[in-house]
């Protein structure tokens, strides 16, 4: 079955991150996955600080585009999936801010009814596409000797009850799918803690110690690669990492598989 | 009367442009820019102009002028259909300004055999005034579909369409109606005519009545064979050289269809003296006002375009100071940069519209104008909304770098003293908070089912400090020697004792990584994390509301 999404880059990868953008595009057209550009707007997790319900105005409007194109949205920031996927639970569970929602999208001529997924860059390769046929892609896999660190991303595991990403303390599937390239994985405590991205406005000292403090974890585990999956967080490592390890995107790291570039 | 308007309104045109032209060095969007001698500034004004308009990168400047300023290649790849409404009111108003308006000027001596009243040239002159026409109903309807653009538009940007709608219609008035004019046909005669026959006159009368729809106060017999073929003769002798037949001005033609049951009063009241005035008049009124309203943009959009694809032009401050103030002058209102805005839902949850770039750009200018701080409160709470996607630069048809003026608006408004809530709210103590915003009128909230203010929320709470112990944030702050004030798990007992008032203003609120550790290890299942998004959301209220008691 011909796999087709509405692709969510959200604000930092068409503002700040473009790599990861151009990466993701190819990788998707790689593994044959079709995708369409909706007119998109912030996923609400910036404003979530500031009002809950702004931000979940902002959800809502990306929600109904993609509902209105009949195609599940796809993501490869994780911060954009967990605000999307939080809003969604939202709406589904708070009739009157459903209402309120539906109202607000009325004076554009849209509306939400709940009939759409969200997912994550990384689930769609783990259950849409599914590990057997990925693996088939792989024309250069890595040396054994690449160890990589998975860097799981907050947003994505927590609240486990709600994004229904993976397990929220051990997940899996990140590992699952970088395995597939060929390079090892290593565990590594801190892989699901924070990277300090959500404070480095508010705290800069703070959001660099805890990166720092994560890279060192990897490092100790005797990674000598870091491998993200959210713009955030990638955004974080090249921040603050300070050069360390090389910290590379999955989107990155699954295309030099395939395409050997 | 009409040599003195038009006097009159060149001298404001002047004066205008100097006043516009005078503020790009006047201003200053930011400190680096101040440090600038406005005397430094003015020779760099001077220098860059001379660099972009006629130095070696002439060659450059007039690839930028032919693709953006002449095809407007920018303004097709943000909205076909901006383009299409756009290039149609540019040319078609260039090609009547240049070949019609001053066409003593130029249609004369460019032009083969050009009278105006010929062909091609009065077809053209239709056509091209059909186009203005079109491009402004297609900017019109555009302004009324798109939700955003609706919401931006001003006055200035109806009464500019208005007014180039109304130069044009009173253009195809004046000509219908000196079409139906017995008047002009008669100056005709008798500046023209060879003969003085009345024999000779009438017959041509009777043939101008039939076939260029001259409307005669006493009638005309239009029907006698011989008659026509005398006025026949008379016409190709006379008229035939300078007067194509009216159909071809395709639009007056068809508007004099439409007024010639009332021709004889218009003509009575010499209604085509009238609307010559009238269309002169709206011409000079627009001339007059080009410098002060958005117009203005057909001179600073070209100078940005040229800047943008010079090489040379940040070398230095003085230079790069003026070049901010051009690159906000040179904004059309065309609204692209909110149509595309990333965060154009929360400027229509909040209503503040420097949320929206376009909105947003006024205040800036506003700001280098040393505008009055309540202006800047908005400013700065709508500009820390920008999550710098850069949509706006990418799709800026004007070439305008927004993003750069965004992130350097940003650093002004600190160094004027506007904190963002993330900083300001480091300036007093959780309690100092409390007491600040306890002695204020209770602001009205945005909605109101809170979990924080449920008992049940922390019923279960059994004060075991797990969430705590799991929290990367007290750990980080704790082996940096600067422990947090309250950990997750006092903030909840502060709730479950009713004092949410002293928990707004924690540390632990306005730090928390929102990473859920918290939440999700919670044994009692309290949603940690969610009340302290929530307490987070309450403060920034309280902060937006009033940010310090010392004001």
């Amino acid at each position: 079955m011909q796999l087709k999404y509405s692709y969510f880059p959200g604000c930092k990868i068409s503002g700040q991150l473009s790599e990861y953008g151009l990466s993701t595009e190819s990788l998707m057209t790689l593994l044959g996955i079709e995708w369409v550009d909706l007119q998109f707007n912030c996923c609400g997790y910036p404003i979530r600080h500031q009002n809950m319900e702004a931000s979940i105005f902002s959800a809502a409007r990306n929600l109904a585009l993609a509902e209105h194109a009949h195609l599940d949205i796809m993501t490869p920031c994780k911060c954009c999936f967990g605000n999307l996927k939080h809003s969604q639970h939202m709406l589904k569970n708070n009739p009157d801010l459903f209402k309120r929602m539906n109202e607000r999208l009325k004076a554009e001529g849209l509306s939400y009814s709940g009939s759409i997924e969200i997912k994550h860059l990384l689930s769609v390769l783990y259950y849409d596409i599914g590990l057997d046929k990925l693996k088939t892609h792989i024309l250069h896999p890595y040396q054994s000797q690449t160890l990589v660190a998975a860097s799981y991303g907050c947003h994505a595991l927590r609240p486990s009850g709600i994004t229904n990403f993976d397990h929220p303390f051990n997940p899996t599937i990140f590992e699952k799918v970088i395995s597939i390239s060929g390079a090892q994985t290593v565990f590594w405590p801190k892989r699901t803690e924070c990277c300090g991205q959500p404070i480095s406005d508010r705290n800069s000292a703070l959001s660099k110690a805890l990166l720092q403090s994560k890279v060192s974890d990897a490092i100790q585990a005797g990674a000598n690669m870091i491998c993200t999956a959210c713009t955030y967080c990638q955004m974080q490592y090249e921040s603050f990492g300070q050069g360390k390890l090389p910290v590379v995107t999955i989107s990155q790291l699954l295309k030099n598989a395939i395409s050997g570039t | 009367m009409l040599k003195y308007s038009f006097y009159i309104s060149f001298v404001i045109f002047i004066a205008g442009l100097i006043f516009r032209m005078a503020q790009w060095i006047r201003l200053d969007l930011d400190t680096d820019s101040a440090e600038q001698s406005k005397v430094k500034r003015a020779y760099a004004l001077f220098e860059s102009l001379w660099n972009h308009l006629v130095s070696a990168q002439a060659l450059l400047m007039l690839k930028a002028i032919f693709w953006d300023g002449l095809l407007q290649v920018r303004i097709l790849r943000s909205s076909p259909l901006r383009w299409l409404a756009h290039m149609s009111i540019f040319w078609g108003f260039m090609l009547l300004l240049f070949f019609h308006a001053l066409d003593d000027y130029i249609s004369v001596w460019v032009l083969p055999d050009y009278v105006s009243t010929i062909n091609p040239y009065m077809f053209l002159r239709n056509l091209c005034g059909f186009f203005v026409l079109s491009g402004v109903i297609i900017a019109l309807y555009r302004r009324r579909k798109q939700f955003i653009i609706k919401q931006i538009s001003n006055w200035m940007d109806y009464s500019v369409l208005g007014l180039i709608a109304a130069i044009i219609i009173s253009g195809f008035m004046l000509e219908a109606l000196q079409i139906i004019s017995e008047n002009q046909f008669e100056n005709m005669v008798s500046d023209y005519m060879i003969s003085d026959d009345e024999s000779e006159i009438s017959a041509l009368r009777a043939y101008w009545a039939k076939n260029y729809f001259v409307s005669f106060a006493q009638p005309v017999e239009i029907t006698n064979e011989s008659v026509l073929q005398a006025g026949h003769s008379s016409h190709q002798d006379s008229c035939a050289s300078c007067h194509s037949l009216p159909q071809y001005a395709f639009v007056s033609y068809n508007l004099t269809q439409l007024l010639s049951p009332f021709a004889a009063v218009l003509n009575a009241f010499h209604m085509d003296s009238v609307l010559l005035v009238v269309h002169y008049m709206l011409c000079f009124i627009g001339l007059a006002w080009l410098p002060f309203s958005k117009m203005f943009h057909m001179l600073t959009t070209p100078l940005n375009y040229c800047m943008d694809a010079s090489s040379q032009e940040s070398s230095y401050l003085a230079a790069k100071a003026n070049g901010k103030i051009v690159s906000l002058d040179a904004c059309t209102h065309c609204g692209v940069c909110s149509e595309k805005c990333s965060v154009a839902p929360i400027y229509r949850v909040f209503g503040n519209d420097c949320i929206l770039p376009s909105e947003k750009l006024g205040a800036v200018l506003s700001m280098a104008a040393g505008k009055h701080p309540i202006a800047l409160e908005n400013l700065s709470s709508g500009n820390a909304i920008c999550t710098e996607c850069n949509q706006c630069t990418i799709n800026c048809p004007s070439g305008i770098p927004l993003l750069e003026i965004w992130q350097t608006t940003k650093k002004e408004l600190q160094n004027k003293g506007l904190d963002h809530p993330e900083q300001l709210i480091k300036k007093h103590s959780a309690y100092e908070w409390a007491d600040l915003w306890n002695s204020q009128p209770q602001i009205p909230q945005a909605y109101h089912s809170y979990i924080s203010d449920d008992p049940q929320t922390y019923e279960a709470c059994v004060q075991c400090s797990i969430c705590t112990q799991v929290c990367p944030i007290v750990a980080a702050a704790s082996s940096s020697g600067d422990p947090i004030d309250l950990t997750p798990q006092q903030v909840m007992n502060l709730l479950r004792i009713g004092l949410k008032d002293k928990a707004l203003g924690t540390q632990m609120v306005w730090t928390c990584a929102t990473c859920y550790m918290c939440q999700e290890n919670c044994p009692q299942h309290i949603p940690v994390a969610d009340v302290l998004y929530e307490l987070r959301n309450i403060a920034h209220a309280q902060i937006n509301f009033k940010q310090t008691g010392e004001k």
